[in-house]
């Protein structure tokens, strides 16, 4: 088993939360600052799945599914939930899992490499669609491995280089080479885009 | 008009790369704050168990301005993302307002059964059950008006700020009036809401305890009952209020924009701008300063309408010219 389908690694207690003190917890706190979170996050999740490869219905559909499960735990295992130490890490590791390996037997048809995105729109003046410059972008990530991916992906999202460690359970040093190495295939990908004017290539 | 042509024999530099990558990021989450509303999901998992269906809301995007020593352009571009955030807010707590209706109707009715029970010396388990089930349904309620509590603060802190730009753009005092009279109207339904929320947590308490307590022997308490009815009133006037006041932020919004802003040589540099909406239809010059993360996407999504002139976007946009013509 790899540690992308492992569950998330619960840290321990960090010390705003001692044990002793979790049988005490008000429960309106807990939810209220739960629907903190989601508020937050939901939008960066779902754009983080989409770094990693995923189109947009995808993406949500995960994102749905990781929020969903952090809501049971939140709601049954509250003293569990206040233990996860970087939630934002937590949440993205989870929603990824869920793209790679969605519930069920059934399994989600991957995506060839270079494969156009499915859901993108036209192009048009819109502020929401999304800008030539930026399918160019989504289609380098996509043409990364998945570890590379993942690792480009907590980047884009300001996470520290020990938190992708730890939640992708691989060395810092690791995380470092894979992200040089992601960097100079991205750089090669998006000269052409950029040489050619801000047009695709292909 | 795209990105400027360079070539990259040698390679491409850093700085190019994570400059890229930003935009793409800003544009990505743009797209996805448009496209996909996080409300329904929210709904749907605090209301398990509650059948109703639920209607759609406006995208939950943000952006919000700082109102200190601003041009009048940034000030304009401000109050569009807030009327749009404001619009977005009130939609969010229309729907979970909405939501406390057919709860609380269900609470009152389990209470109403708790009663009858008790009168026809039905079993202790049973009406255990059904005062655990009543619990429960406050709790959600509790649940669906803390949520609407917390959007309505959202919409208290956007109106003030709308406000502030408001006077500074047209420094007219019927302006800050009519805005502090709407401000006022707003926190009148923020305390509505507040008190919904500590009543309905306290409804759940008194049950939640009698139920440990087993202590179902005797009616529940006639002031509880009439509670959660002036809660079920209450719900229906909230809902009214809001829809109100939705409705006049989508006039407002509307009204916005069909005003033509110009930001010809104006310094953008510290608009925090989240929601490219704001800026569409926006006419500039090369003397305009853009935030340095918002060039490249104003460059891209541009035309030019007069020779140095450029507009953002939606020049041709169908909705934009229909409201224009109207």
């Amino acid at each position: 088993m790899t540690a992308s389908e492992r569950e998330p690694e619960i840290s321990g207690l960090p010390p705003s939360y001692p044990s002793a003190a979790l049988a005490g917890l008000d429960a309106t706190e807990v939810r209220t600052a739960w629907i903190d979170f989601y508020d937050t996050q939901y939008h960066r999740v779902v754009r983080f799945v989409m770094h990693n490869g995923a189109c947009l219905q995808e993406a949500q559909d995960a994102v749905q599914e990781a929020f969903t499960e952090s809501w049971a735990m939140m709601d049954s295992q509250p003293d569990r939930w206040l233990a996860v130490t970087s939630k934002e890490a937590w949440i993205r590791a989870v929603a990824l899992r869920r793209y790679r390996r969605p519930p069920g037997p059934r399994i989600r048809p991957r995506l060839a490499e270079g494969a156009a995105i499915p859901d993108l729109p036209h192009l048009g003046p819109g502020p929401d669609e999304l800008t030539t410059q930026t399918q160019t972008v989504l289609e380098a990530l996509r043409s990364l491995d998945e570890q590379a991916r993942a690792v480009m992906a907590f980047y884009l999202d300001d996470f520290p280089t020990a938190t992708i460690a730890d939640t992708l359970d691989i060395t810092e040093q690791r995380v470092r080479d894979v992200k040089k190495k992601a960097r100079a295939a991205l750089k090669t990908a998006l000269a052409g885009y950029l040489s050619n004017g801000g047009r695709q290539s292909r | 008009m795209n990105l400027d042509e360079n070539s990259y024999a040698d390679g491409m530099p850093d700085s190019d790369l994570d400059r890229l990558l930003a935009a793409a990021n800003e544009n990505l989450l743009a797209h996805i704050k448009a496209a996909a509303d996080a409300t329904p999901t929210l709904t749907a998992l605090i209301s398990r168990a509650t059948p109703k269906a639920l209607t759609d809301s406006d995208g939950n995007i943000i952006a919000i301005g700082r109102d200190t020593d601003r041009t009048p352009a940034v000030l304009a571009i401000g109050i569009r993302s807030n009327v749009r955030r404001l619009t977005s807010y009130l939609n969010r707590a229309l729907i979970f307002t909405n939501n406390l209706n057919p709860t609380l109707a269900c609470a009152l009715d389990l209470a109403h059964d708790i009663d009858l029970g008790l009168a026809r010396g039905a079993d202790r388990a049973d009406n255990l059950d059904l005062a655990l089930g009543l619990a429960r349904g406050v709790g959600r309620a509790a649940d669906f008006a803390r949520i609407a509590e917390y959007a309505l603060d959202r919409t208290l802190e956007i109106d003030r700020a709308r406000a502030r730009d408001l006077a500074r753009v047209r420094g007219l005092d019927y302006v800050r009036v009519r805005d502090r009279a709407r401000i006022h109207e707003r926190i009148r339904h923020h305390g509505l809401v507040h008190d919904l929320v500590c009543d309905l947590v306290r409804i759940r308490v008194l049950v939640r305890d009698r139920t440990r307590a087993h202590d179902l022997d005797r009616d529940l308490d006639l002031d509880l009952k009439l509670d959660l009815a002036r809660h079920v009133k209450l719900a229906r006037d909230l809902v009214r209020y809001l829809n109100l006041a939705l409705d006049r932020a989508r006039d407002l919004g509307r009204d916005l924009g069909t005003h033509q802003v110009d930001a010809s040589d104006a310094d953008l540099s510290d608009a925090d701008i989240h929601d490219l909406h704001v800026l569409d239809g926006v006419i500039w010059t090369l003397g305009t300063t853009w935030p340095p993360e918002l060039a490249q996407w104003v460059r891209s999504e541009s035309r030019e309408i007069r020779p140095g002139v450029y507009q953002v976007g939606r020049g041709n946009d169908p909705e934009r010219l229909a409201l224009e013509s109207a």
